[in-house]
């Protein structure tokens, strides 16, 4: 060993201990929760995304927490804020942007988003994504776990009920007629149905008949339905005759059971959500294909999922918080996520990755979503809207199963709304 | 010849109700060993075409379950202890004590009896918070020390047991607690038994509040491992739910089994004399 070496050795170990107090530094841990289905599938890919975070920012740890559904994950987070312990950062439903902005829970982003190029950053996403951001006018959410609702259809039978299988219905007439082909009967009984639109808590259909005829369902500034109003009631009139007059249409499906019956084949062609592509591609046996939501006036299909929001209160935290937003929404992590999950690349970049390329080339319909981030709309939304949305959900149900007039149901409906909109 | 006649035709609706009740047990049962695609056909299966016997591994990977059962156990046994403890001691005052107020907390307890976990919730955790026990097993424990069903249900039973035993016993110089713990919990056995199995579903089953008050995997409960197999916008995997189901209710059921005529015994008490 000659002195060199032991220089050398000195020279490291001084230079070891010296960064060591910058470099070992306490990291600032960040609490990160989520809502998503999760199971065998999307909870790994959430945490091989925290990894590679924690990986690429030494000095950030992310804890991702699963919080339920997205109705939970909102409880938890206004008890959170209550007791002072809320998260650095969430997903949350779209429409509890103004809830939450309300409550004072969520972070104006505004300030940050000019740090990172303002303008500029925010026109790296979908236009039609980032509507449901806003709140007050500041920015809110960051879009990350985002969908719209698209048509799956079955091939196959396009073809036994000699229908083209590449032309799915693009208007309200072609989509009536072709459910009609479509419903196959033995006596009473239906055997496959035309079409099927399942139903949620937070009535996405609706709003995607509504806005296909040109309404809005909730007046711009939040206060009042205007389920009554002629589009508004054209649109449901129209799902009430695809139940009752054409019968092409089952009148309650729950959400989560309509994947699983078009993969059976008891329904041709269903509505349901972008984030059910993954499903679909693992289950189902027939040649299937994705068709627009149908025109009326327009096409309009409503945006929904979840954003990420910013909750930190402390600088150094929300500046961390905001490196793991921006890091989480970026062209490639968004793609990641979009490839895994089925939900839509909220990135306008991502498409362009080699990663996305592939992705269309083996699964081509997929085109069919990005042709739909173009006009999609916002999800009606306000910080009183949870009861309209509940009375919204009832009336639907109603309506569909004959319990209720069309008209006067909608009337009572709309004061009631209204007035459970204006007491809170 | 009418007699047998009513006997055939009770035995007819008995069955009827028992099949009404089995059925969906039967269907979880059989949904658990299904493949995916035989889950929705459009006439129902009553058999699985092939036992998908790998669910069961499938849907053990799906979460942290061994460790939620061991979090479910502790909780829900910390629990009924805790609630069995308070609630015979409380019983026993508002049973054979005089005091002042009396009625008065006993209308109370009653009281508590009606107001659901909505309503205290928000309270509940902000008093956690202060202690600073959230995302604890004090948390899952603590605001279920204390159980109003219990200490009504042990007052009604100790009701029952006559004013002469207490005196006979007072004679042996068997008095308060050694009166509750040699007299008075061994003649409520039926009723003691009973609740113990009522709170210990009710805590095993329990999802909203573990789900609100913590935050680690290490100390969630088996009902938020069930929750992840259902999905939001996405599809669920019906089977493998309907097999996670089936080992997380495997234990209750077990117990349920083994106990039953003590969980008749507690609802015919619940209707009350006294």
């Amino acid at each position: 060993m000659n002195i060199r070496h032991v220089l050398c050795g000195l020279l490291a170990a001084t230079a070891l201990a010296c960064g060591s107090p910058a470099g070992a530094a306490e990291p600032v841990h960040l609490s990160f929760w989520y809502p998503v289905d999760l199971g065998g599938g999307l909870a790994k890919v959430i945490d091989g995304l925290v990894a590679d975070f924690d990986k690429a920012h030494p000095d950030i740890q992310v804890t991702p927490t699963y919080t339920g559904s997205y109705d939970t994950t909102l409880q938890k987070i206004q008890a959170a804020k209550m007791a002072g312990t809320l998260p650095d950062v969430a997903v949350t439903e779209i429409s509890s942007v103004p809830v939450l902005g309300a409550l004072g829970a969520a972070r104006p982003l505004d300030a940050l988003i000019a740090g990172e190029g303002g303008k500029k950053f925010l026109d790296k996403f979908w236009p039609s994504m980032l509507l449901n951001c806003v709140y007050d006018g500041k920015v809110y959410g960051i879009p990350f776990q985002r969908s719209t609702p698209v048509m799956y259809y079955n091939k196959d039978a396009f073809k036994a009920a000699g229908l083209d299988p590449d032309k799915p219905p693009l208007t309200w007439d072609e989509l009536v007629a072709d459910a009609e082909k479509l419903t196959k009967r033995d006596g009473d009984r239906v055997t496959q149905w035309g079409l099927e639109l399942p139903l949620e808590a937070f009535n996405w259909f609706y709003y995607a008949l509504v806005y296909s005829n040109g309404g809005q369902s909730l007046s711009p500034d939040g206060t009042k339905a205007l389920w009554d109003q002629p589009p508004e009631l054209a649109a449901l009139g129209f799902w009430h005759d695809l139940v009752n007059k054409y019968k092409v249409t089952p009148a309650y499906t729950p959400w989560n059971d309509g994947p699983q019956e078009f993969a059976a084949g008891k329904v041709a062609m269903i509505w349901h959500s972008t984030g059910s592509q993954a499903f679909m591609r693992q289950n189902v046996k027939f040649a299937w294909g994705l068709g627009r939501i149908p025109k009326h006036a327009q096409f309009g299909p409503p945006s929904g999922g979840g954003n990420l929001m910013l909750y930190a209160t402390d600088p150094a935290r929300q500046k961390a918080a905001w490196s793991f937003i921006v890091w989480l929404s970026d062209a490639k992590q968004a793609a990641r996520w979009s490839i895994a999950s089925g939900y839509l690349a909220t990135n306008v970049a991502s498409w362009d990755l080699p990663e996305m390329k592939a992705l269309v080339k083996e699964h081509p319909e997929v085109l069919v979503t990005k042709a739909q981030l173009a006009d999609a709309k916002a999800e009606p939304a306000s910080a009183k809207y949870a009861p309209a949305r509940d009375i919204l959900n009832a009336l639907i149900k109603d309506v569909l199963a004959n319990k209720a007039q069309l008209e006067p149901a909608v009337k009572e409906a709309v004061a009631n709304a209204n007035a459970a909109m204006a007491k809170q | 010849m009418t007699r047998a006649l009513n006997r055939l035709a009770l035995y007819a609706a008995v069955l009827a109700v028992a099949a009404l009740v089995a059925t969906p047990m039967y269907w979880l049962v059989i949904s658990a060993f299904k493949s995916s695609d035989e889950i929705f056909t459009s006439t129902p299966r009553w058999l699985p075409a092939a036992l998908e016997w790998h669910n069961f591994g499938r849907a053990w990977q799906g979460a942290a379950f061994g460790r939620y059962f061991l979090n479910s156990t502790v909780v829900a046994l910390a629990i009924v202890f805790l609630q069995l403890a308070t609630s015979s001691l409380a019983a026993y005052a508002l049973a054979r004590r005089r005091f002042v107020g009396r009625t008065v907390v006993l209308l109370a307890v009653i009281g508590a009896l009606i107001i659901p976990i909505q309503v205290t919730f928000l309270a509940n955790f902000i008093t956690l918070q202060h202690l600073g026990w959230l995302d604890s097993y004090w948390a899952l424990v603590a605001p279920f020390t204390a159980s109003a069903f219990g200490t009504f249900l042990l007052r009604q039973a100790f009701l029952a047991v006559p004013e002469a035993m207490e005196d006979a016993a007072r004679l042996d110089r068997c008095t308060g607690l050694a009166f509750l713990w040699h007299f008075l919990l061994p003649l409520s056995r039926p009723t003691v038994l009973a609740f113990t199995l009522v709170a210990l579903v009710t805590h095993w089953n329990d999802y909203f509040w573990p789900l609100i008050v913590t935050n680690r995997d290490e100390i969630r409960t088996l009902p938020i491992g069930l929750a992840m197999f259902v999905t939001q916008e996405v599809m669920s995997d019906w089977n493998l739910l309907m097999a996670a189901t089936l080992f997380v209710a495997a234990p209750m059921l077990i117990i349920f089994f083994l106990t039953q005529r003590y969980f008749i015994r507690s609802h015919m008490h619940a209707g009350l004399k006294g």
